[in-house]
């Protein structure tokens, strides 16, 4: 009985591949997450500089005027949402808009704000 | 230390207890953006003119600003002139008070701001903050002693229209003045653009990185007055503009500006150093309290 060489090789072939994209969903998947932790460390400095003297250190709020960023309020908000309202503000409430911030800024800052749960 | 110093340095000790931040100001002079101070916050800056007119002697020009933020939607400022000029003197050339307020709560594509601005100063001020109607260097070479003797007070509308568009903001500013008598009412323009050399912040703590700095180019001049609205003798200034953040709150602006007409000053050097002051005036409340 003879058997070809291509499918000799075939199952060794159908390996490689499987293998090959493994390594590259955990190269990927790793980069990805490396991008986030960037995008969270640089969230928290923009947080630092431009929004902790009202909502406090690590979004707690001051419990009245200064509302929490890290409860079940911005939970519920899509990210789409929350980079529309810091880009607006509401100014009758006291929130200034951010949207001098590029908009690479503002999607760091929710990233740093989704981290803190 | 003479009881001035002693005011100032007491002044800057209390700055010094208080948290500092970055804001998102633009590296403009002349031209104001959609962006108001953040509430309770104060921000003081100093504003300095450096030229010399033709046939007149080199002078500096410092207004110094204290920017103060009522409510999201209503910033206050006070502005303190004063200018020295070579082989003459230096001097004190008066205040300006001014208000900008938000009219809208959201943003839009291009969002108007109402300035309302008074101005007690004198012919000797050199500040060069706006240039309206036929403002010239001819202005600024009448010696001290005689210019100072002109007292000049006057209410200045504007109408700021600005646009943060992707990295970039882009501002127009409309300026209307009248000198509180009998004269005709001035106007000016004033138009910039800006944005920062990398939008995305890094993850770092850095100091010359180059989301710290701003990049831009603006221009600024005259457009006659009501008695002759024409662009004729009028000032007209072009240059680029560079604005450092450094990490403690201190922010550096730097102007170089080209005259573009033969009443225009040839050319035109801005410094500005600005501190801003985090929620300055509830430390004041809970001392009170």
């Amino acid at each position: 009985m003879k058997i070809s060489l291509a499918s000799a090789l075939r199952p060794v072939l159908f390996a490689a591949l499987r293998f090959t994209f493994l390594v590259m969903l955990l190269v990927s998947s790793s980069a990805l997450a490396a991008q986030n932790a960037a995008n969270i460390a640089a969230g928290k400095r923009l947080y630092h500089e431009h929004c902790e003297q009202c909502h406090r250190p690590e979004a707690r709020g001051d419990g009245a005027k200064r509302p929490a960023l890290r409860d079940d309020t911005i939970g519920v908000i899509s990210d789409a949402d929350l980079e529309k309202f810091i880009r607006n503000g509401d100014r009758r409430k006291g929130m200034p808009s951010w949207s001098g911030l590029p908009l690479e800024q503002r999607q760091q800052l929710i990233a740093y704000l989704r981290s803190l749960k | 230390m003479s009881p001035l110093k002693l005011f100032c340095f007491s002044v800057l000790l209390c700055f010094l207890g208080v948290a500092t931040l970055a804001a998102q100001e633009k590296p403009y002079f002349v031209t104001y953006t959609q962006d108001l101070e953040e509430p309770g916050n104060l921000e003081i800056e100093t504003k300095t003119a450096i030229a010399r007119p033709d046939a007149s002697n080199r002078f500096a020009a410092t207004a110094l600003e204290f920017e103060y933020g009522l409510r999201a939607w209503w910033t206050t400022e006070l502005y303190l002139d004063g200018q020295t000029t070579a082989a003459d003197s230096t001097i004190f050339t008066g205040f300006r008070i001014e208000n900008r307020l938000r009219p809208l709560n959201s943003e839009h594509i291009i969002n108007p701001v109402l300035y309302v601005e008074y101005e007690n100063i004198t012919g000797a001020d050199k500040t060069i903050i706006e240039v309206v109607g036929h403002d010239g260097q001819s202005d600024l070479a009448t010696p001290n002693a005689e210019a100072r003797k002109e007292h000049q007070h006057e209410a200045e509308l504007k109408l700021l229209l600005s646009s943060n568009l992707r990295h970039w903001n882009i501002s127009e500013n409309f300026i209307a003045e009248k000198k509180l008598r009998h004269a005709p009412w001035e106007f000016g323009y004033a138009i910039a653009a800006a944005r920062p050399i990398r939008a995305a912040y890094g993850p770092r703590e850095c100091t010359f990185c180059a989301e710290r700095f701003i990049l831009g180019v603006e221009s600024y001049g005259g457009l006659g007055n009501t008695d002759s609205l024409t662009l004729h003798d009028t000032s007209h200034y072009v240059g680029p503009t560079a604005q450092w953040q450094l990490p403690g709150g201190i922010r550096l602006t730097f102007e170089p500006a080209f005259g573009l007409t033969d009443s225009s000053l040839n050319r035109l050097y801005r410094v500005g150093v600005a501190y801003e002051f985090e929620h300055f005036g509830r430390r004041f409340k809970k001392e009170a309290q």
